[in-house]
């Protein structure tokens, strides 16, 4: 679990990176904590206990395998990244940005990517189980052949978006906009779309 | 502190493993002890040393007769016994340590009028009060407006970043609740509308 101290900076109420008294937006070395993550993510099969706000990573390729664990990686940009088998863990990705990434057969629990964007992102083959992406915007995406048991896609806009083959039992679609959103061979019949319904 | 969520086929709710560094271990709402539940509790901590208790309902205590039994932790919770173990009784404010964990109360009835939400550091456990999303359910519009009063005064005012970990469902913050929950938001709409309707 990533460390919930905060910034030592008069007014901050984020989170202090791993072993420093500030947040990463207040670290006076911020590009080195920055690559000194990139560097955990490419290499390292357990990521754990980081908290990294507002970092943009590009063309991270994580080992196969690896875990992601009790991390905060809010407000941050990922691009042309593949996450492919990769498990997901009590990890806060919530309002970040996905561009042309890849989530091949990934295993994500607790995981919220609440308030994020996707766009031209593929989740396939994953099991994403308990997972909140409230609020999230994808466009393009093919988000097929996906567990999503017990997941939360209330008021989020999905739209031009592949959610075929998906397990949508328990999943909640609550006040959102699905346009052009395939869901061929899924169960939206066990998702819930209204509040009445959960 | 450590915090391990765990999804106990009970009800469909979650079980939190809390410990410090110095493996005290605190088990929040014992839906159902299971061998990966054990398991977790053994390889993280190896004892416990209390069960908190959000509110007395089935989904969140089935397990904790079997956790008496293996540890025999001090229960906390709002009501004076559970399951027909007495408890440590908590009241809004009521502030106690376990190890290095401070764990503030706050009362916030509604959902049921023992409901208290336990703040650990940066994290609350909100039991059936507050879920992704959503808000506990109630019986009345009495208890449905006491519950979102509860919620928007007590819990709505702590940091943005302050992480949730509720009964049932996906974890959140108070940030993302703020912005997304669409039990707040309604109540929210109605409410202003209901005030333009008088004037």
């Amino acid at each position: 679990m990533f460390s919930l101290e905060r910034c030592s900076e008069s007014g901050c109420r984020a989170y202090v990176f791993p072993g420093s008294s500030r947040c990463y937006r207040h670290s006076p070395d911020r590009e080195q904590l920055r690559s000194g993550v990139e560097k955990r993510l490419n290499t390292e099969s357990i990521i754990r206990d980081i908290s990294i706000v507002g970092a943009s990573f590009r063309s991270i390729r994580p080992i196969s395998g690896a875990r992601i664990t009790g991390s905060n990686f809010s407000f941050c940009c990922f691009e042309d990244c593949d996450f492919s088998s990769l498990a997901i863990y009590a990890s806060f990705f919530d309002f970040c940005i996905f561009s042309h990434c890849t989530f091949s057969s990934i295993d994500a629990r607790y995981a919220v990517f609440s308030g994020s964007t996707f766009i031209d992102t593929e989740i396939h083959g994953s099991t994403i189980i308990h997972t909140n992406f409230m609020g999230i915007d994808a466009e393009r995406c093919d988000f097929s052949s996906n567990d999503f048991y017990y997941s939360n896609f209330s008021l989020s806009r999905i739209v031009s978006t592949s959610m075929e083959d998906c397990n949508l039992k328990r999943t909640s679609f609550r006040s959102s906009i699905t346009k052009g959103v395939s869901f061929r061979y899924s169960n939206p019949e066990e998702a819930y779309f209204r509040r009445e319904e959960q | 502190m450590r915090i391990i969520p765990h999804f106990s086929a009970e009800g469909l709710s979650n079980v939190y493993l809390v410990s410090d560094y110095q493996n005290h271990g605190i088990i929040i709402d014992p839906a159902n002890v299971d061998s990966i539940l054990l398991e977790m509790i053994e390889s993280v901590c190896g004892r416990l040393d209390a069960v908190l208790i959000t509110h007395k309902h089935q989904a969140h205590t089935a397990g904790l007769g079997t956790m008496m039994k293996i540890y025999s932790p001090r229960v906390y919770a709002y009501e004076d016994e559970i399951c027909g173990y007495s408890t440590e009784r908590v009241r809004d404010g009521s502030v106690f340590s376990v190890g290095d964990l401070r764990i503030e109360v706050i009362h916030v009835p509604g959902h049921s009028m023992d409901s208290v939400v336990y703040r650990i550091g940066g994290a609350i456990f909100t039991g059936d009060t507050l879920s992704s999303g959503s808000i506990g359910s109630t019986h009345s519009f009495v208890e449905r407006a006491l519950l979102i009063r509860g919620i928007e005064s007590r819990l709505m005012t702590l940091d943005g970043n302050t992480l949730i970990y509720p009964g049932h469902g996906p974890l959140s913050k108070i940030g993302i609740e703020r912005m997304l929950n669409q039990d707040l938001l309604q109540f929210e709409s109605e409410n202003s509308a209901g005030r333009s309707n008088l004037r």
